[in-house]
C-alpha cells in the first residue's frame, strides 16, 4: 500500500498539469462552440461546411471532421482529436520516470532492497498511473459536459463515458510502449526521447493513413485504434474490439517490460552493450566552446537547442503552408470573420502573423521555462556549487544563464522565422519584410522576460519557479486567444503578458508594450542577480 | 596553540544558524599557512556548514571568515583563485563525459595546466572518456579530487575526501596531500574517521553539535588515541587495581568481564593485569561519540 501511495504521489505533478490543461480545453471548446458556430441551423451549416474544408487540411493532426453542425461532432473532432497528444505526453514522462527516472535516483534499489519484487514495483507504478489517468479523464469529461450543458446542448453522459474509456485505453497503451523502451535504454532522457519519437511516428502513421498513405501499416498505431471509436457522433459507437485491443496490447507490453526489467541489471539496458575498448583518456576535452562564457552553456545543450530549432521551424512551415486554405474557409464563417477583423485587416499575412506569432510566443516561453528548470536543478544537484568553487562571481553565472537563454532563443526564433518566410513565399503569400524582421527580432523580449522572472523565482522560491511560470504562460496564451473570440473587455486581454508584445507584424510595433517587456527583463535580471548574491547555494 | 606562521584560514565568531540547534556557532578558528588541519566531528556536527561558509556558498548569520586575509564573502572570487575544493556531496553531471567536466570547470578557472590534469588523472587511474553517470561512486570521488587538486591551489578545502575510495586510492590521496604540503600548500580536511586524520594532519579541531570543542596538535590530543578495551578474566577481575590504572576510564564490571576506555600508554593496564588468567582481550578504536563522551564530557 505504501508503494502504491508513493507511486501515486509521483504522478501528482503530471496529474495536476495534464488535468488543468484538459479541463481548460473541455470548458473552452464546449463554451466556444455556440459562440463561433452560432445557434440557428443555417449558421451551423455554413460553419460546418467551412470548418470541414479547414479540417481536411489538418488531418495530419486532427481526425477527419464530420458532423460539425453539432456540439458532439465538434468536440469529437476538435477536442478529442487533441487530447491523445496531451495524454501521450504525460504517458511519456510517467513511463520514463517509472522505467528509468526512479532507478537513476536510486529509489528502485531502495525498494528492491526492502523486499519488493521488480514485477510488483512496476505493477504499482502502472496501477497508480491507471488511477491518475482515470481521475484526470473523469475531471475532463465533467467539465466538458458542464460546458456543453451551459450551451444548452448537453452531451449524453454515456457517450462521454465511452469516449473516456477510449482516452484511458490510449494513454495506458502509450505508457506501456514507453515502459518497454525504458528497458532498452539507459537513461530517463533517452527513454523519454526514444519513446516520444516512436509514439510521434505511430501518430503520424495514423495521420498519414487518413490521407491515403501507409494504410497497410496503420493498424500498428494505437492512435488508429483510438480513432475507430466514435461514441460522440450520431450513429457512432465505441469500437469494442479496437479498445479491447488497446488494453490487450497494454497488458502484453507491460508483461514484456516486466520480464525485461526482471532480466536486466539495474542501471543497464536489456540490450547488452559491447565492452569498451581503447585507451583510457586522462586529458581534458579539447572542445574550445567549453572554455567560453555563455557558449559553454549552449555547447552543453546543443542537441536540445537544435531539437527546438528544428521542431519549431517544421511547425512554422506546416502552419504557414495551410494559410491560404484555412483563411479562405474561415472567412466564410461570420463569427470567424469577426474574430479576424478584431485581430487586424483580414488577409493571409495577418493570419500568419497572428497565428504563428501567438504560437511562437507560447513555445519560446516554454523553452525559457525549461531553462529555468535547468537552473533550479543546477542548484539542487550540486553543479552550481561546482561552478562557484571556481573563481567566478555569481554575477558571471547569472550572465551566463541569461546570456545562453538569449542566444538559444535567438537561434530558435531565427530558424522558425526563416521557415515562416520561406513557407509563406512558397505559398505565394507576401509578408511585409521590415515588419516581419522587426517583429521576429522583438520577440526575443518574451523569453528574456520569462527568463528574468524565472531567475528571480529560482533564487527566491525555486520550487515555485516552474509551476508559476507555466501557469502565467498558459493563462496568457488562452486569454489572448479567447479575448477576441468572446469579445472580452480590453483590460482582460491586457492581463496576458503576450499583450505587451502585441501584433507588430500586423499593427506595427507597440513600443510602450515592448518597453515594458524590456523593463521586466532588465529590472528582473538585476533583481534576480541581487537575490542570487544573497542565496545560500544548495538549500 | 597559536600558529607561528601567517594564517591561511581565520574565523571570528562565525555562525550559521539553521534553527533547531543545527548549524555552526561562534567559530573562532585559525589555520596556519602550510598546515594540514583536520576537522573532526560526527555526522551533523557542522563540518560541512563550516566548509560551505568558508567557500562562500552560504552566508553567515553573524561573524566573519577570511582566507589568506581575504574576506570569504565579499572577496569570494579572489579567495577561490587560491582554493581547491572537494565537496562532501558529489555534484550530478549526468551524461557529461569526465573530460568535458574538467574542460568546462578548468575553463571557468583559467589557470589549469593540461599536464597537471593528466598527471593527477593517471595517478588516480581515472578514465576521463567515460560519462559521469557510468562512473562508480569511487570514480566520481576521484573526479572530485582531480577538480580540487588540478590547479595546484595554495589551500585545499576537502570535505570527507576519501568517501568511497578503495584503500589503494586512499593511499594515492594521502600522497597527493603530502605532495601539496611539500610545495607549501595548506590543507583543511574534514572527516569523521579518526585514523584518516591521524594519517596526515598536524593539528586537529573537534566540532560537536555545532561548536568547536577543542583545537590542538595531534600529539597533544592524547585523548584522541583512546581505545575501547574489553577484558574477560578466567577468575574474579582485579577491580580495584583496574580502577586505579591511570588513563582507564568508564570502567564497568559485569561478572568476569571488565570494559573501559583507555587513554594513552597501555603499560599501567598491562601491569595491573599481569599474572591474571585472561580469556579474551579486545582493544578497538572508539567511535567519535565514545571519545566525546570520555574526553569532553
Amino acid at each position: 500500500m505504501t508503494l502504491l501511495r508513493l507511486a501515486l504521489r509521483s504522478h501528482l505533478g503530471g496529474f495536476i498539469a495534464t488535468t488543468a490543461v484538459v479541463i481548460l480545453l473541455g470548458a473552452a471548446n464546449s463554451l466556444a462552440y455556440t459562440q463561433i458556430a452560432g445557434t440557428d441551423p443555417a449558421q451551423r451549416a455554413v460553419f460546418a461546411q467551412q470548418m470541414e474544408v479547414v479540417g481536411r487540411q489538418l488531418t495530419y493532426i486532427l481526425p477527419v471532421p464530420v458532423q460539425l453542425d453539432t456540439m458532439s461532432g465538434y468536440l469529437h473532432w476538435r477536442m478529442f482529436g487533441t487530447v491523445p497528444l496531451l495524454y501521450g505526453f504525460w504517458s511519456i514522462l510517467a513511463a520514463s520516470g517509472a522505467g528509468r527516472g526512479d532507478e537513476e535516483r536510486g529509489l528502485v534499489e531502495t525498494w528492491l532492497a526492502a523486499g519488493v519484487s521488480r514485477a510488483r514495483y512496476l505493477l504499482a507504478r502502472l496501477l497508480a498511473f491507471v488511477i491518475a489517468v482515470m481521475g484526470s479523464v473523469a475531471a475532463m469529461m465533467a467539465t466538458t459536459w458542464a460546458g456543453s450543458a451551459a450551451g444548452n446542448e448537453a452531451i449524453p453522459l454515456d457517450a462521454l463515458a465511452l469516449q473516456g474509456v477510449g482516452v484511458v485505453a490510449l494513454a495506458l497503451c502509450s505508457y506501456a510502449v514507453v515502459l518497454v523502451i525504458a528497458q532498452l535504454t539507459v537513461t530517463r532522457r533517452a527513454a523519454a526521447g526514444v519513446g516520444g519519437v516512436l509514439l510521434l511516428a505511430l501518430f503520424f502513421v495514423n495521420s498519414s493513413a487518413r490521407n491515403g498513405g501507409l494504410e497497410q501499416v496503420r493498424w500498428l498505431s494505437p492512435f488508429w485504434a483510438y480513432d475507430r471509436s466514435t461514441p460522440l457522433l450520431r450513429g457512432g459507437a465505441l469500437d469494442v474490439a479496437a479498445t479491447a485491443a488497446l488494453f490487450g496490447v497494454t497488458a502484453l507490453l507491460f508483461a514484456a517490460a516486466a520480464a525485461a526489467f526482471g532480466a536486466r541489471d539495474l542501471g543497464s539496458s536489456i540490450l547488452r552493450a559491447r565492452a569498451r575498448t581503447g585507451k583510457p583518456a586522462f586529458r581534458p576535452s579539447r572542445d574550445p566552446l567549453l572554455r567560453l562564457p555563455v557558449l559553454a552553456v549552449i555547447d552543453q545543450q546543443r542537441a536540445w537547442v537544435a531539437g527546438w530549432t528544428i521542431g519549431l521551424a517544421a511547425l512554422a512551415a506546416f502552419l504557414v503552408s495551410l494559410t491560404r486554405t484555412m483563411v479562405d474557409a474561415l472567412l466564410q464563417i461570420p463569427s470567424m470573420r469577426v474574430y479576424f477583423e478584431r485581430l487586424g485587416p483580414a488577409g493571409y499575412d495577418t493570419f500568419i502573423a497572428v497565428i504563428w506569432g501567438s504560437t511562437a510566443m507560447l513555445l519560446v516561453s516554454l523553452f525559457a521555462i525549461f531553462q529555468v528548470n535547468t537552473w533550479v536543478a543546477d542548484d539542487s544537484e550540486g553543479r552550481l556549487e561546482a561552478a562557484l568553487a571556481q573563481p567566478v562571481s555569481r554575477t558571471r553565472v547569472m550572465v551566463d544563464r541569461l546570456g545562453s537563454l538569449l542566444v538559444a532563443s535567438a537561434l530558435i526564433l531565427a530558424g522558425s522565422s526563416v521557415a515562416v518566410w520561406l513557407a509563406a513565399s512558397g505559398a505565394g503569400v507576401t509578408l511585409t519584410g521590415d515588419r516581419f524582421v522587426l517583429g521576429s527580432a522583438l520577440m526575443i523580449t518574451v523569453p528574456f522576460a520569462f527568463g528574468a522572472v524565472g531567475a528571480i523565482a529560482a533564487s527566491w522560491r525555486p520550487r515555485l519557479a516552474v509551476p508559476a511560470l507555466t501557469v502565467v504562460a498558459i493563462v496568457s496564451y488562452f486569454t489572448q486567444q479567447f479575448a477576441p473570440l468572446f469579445d472580452w473587455p480590453k483590460w482582460v486581454e491586457n492581463t496576458s503578458i503576450y499583450a505587451l508584445y502585441g501584433t507588430p507584424m500586423v499593427k506595427g510595433v507597440d513600443w510602450a508594450g515592448i518597453g515594458i517587456l524590456g523593463a521586466i527583463a532588465t529590472i528582473g535580471s538585476l533583481l534576480a542577480n541581487a537575490l542570487f548574491q544573497r542565496r545560500d547555494v544548495g538549500r | 596553540m597559536t600558529p607561528t606562521v601567517a594564517s591561511a584560514i581565520e574565523t571570528r565568531g562565525l555562525t550559521k544558524d539553521y534553527g533547531l540547534g543545527r548549524g555552526i556557532f561562534d567559530l573562532d578558528l585559525t589555520v596556519g599557512e602550510g598546515e594540514v588541519f583536520g576537522y573532526l566531528g560526527p555526522n551533523g556536527a557542522g563540518k560541512t556548514t563550516t566548509i560551505k561558509l568558508l567557500m562562500g556558498m552560504v552566508h553567515p548569520t553573524r561573524g566573519s571568515g577570511s582566507i589568506f586575509g581575504l574576506d570569504v564573502g565579499s572577496q569570494a572570487v579572489d579567495v577561490k583563485r587560491l582554493v581547491g575544493y572537494v565537496p562532501g556531496e558529489l555534484p550530478q553531471f549526468g551524461g557529461w563525459r569526465g573530460d568535458e567536466i574538467v574542460a568546462y570547470l578548468a575553463g571557468l578557472r583559467g589557470d589549469v595546466a593540461e599536464s597537471a590534469v593528466e598527471a593527477i588523472a593517471e595517478r588516480l587511474t581515472l578514465d576521463l572518456s567515460r560519462k559521469y553517470r557510468e562512473l562508480s561512486h569511487g570514480n566520481k570521488q576521484k573526479l572530485a579530487l582531480l577538480l580540487g587538486f588540478m590547479h595546484r591551489p595554495r589551500l585545499l578545502i576537502l570535505d570527507e575526501p576519501t568517501t568511497g575510495l578503495d584503500p589503494l586510492h586512499q593511499q594515492v590521496f594521502y600522497e597527493l596531500i603530502r605532495d601539496a604540503r611539500a610545495r607549501g600548500a595548506t590543507v583543511f580536511l574534514s572527516s569523521h574517521v579518526l585514523s584518516e586524520v591521524e594519517h596526515v594532519c598536524d593539528r586537529v579541531g573537534i566540532v560537536r553539535e555545532g561548536r568547536l570543542v577543542t583545537v590542538a596538535p595531534l600529539e597533544q590530543l592524547a585523548g584522541i588515541r583512546t581505545h575501547r578495551v574489553e577484558i574477560e578474566f578466567a577468575d574474579a577481575p582485579p577491580v580495584d587495581g583496574l580502577r586505579a590504572v591511570t588513563g582507564l576510564e568508564q570502567v564497568t564490571v559485569s561478572d568476569h568481564r571488565v570494559s573501559g576506555m583507555l587513554r594513552g600508554d597501555p603499560t599501567a593496564l598491562m601491569a595491573a593485569i599481569a599474572g591474571r588468567r585472561i580469556v579474551t582481550f579486545t582493544s578497538r578504536e572508539p567511535t567519535l561519540e565514545e571519545i566525546f563522551l570520555s574526553y569532553y564530557r
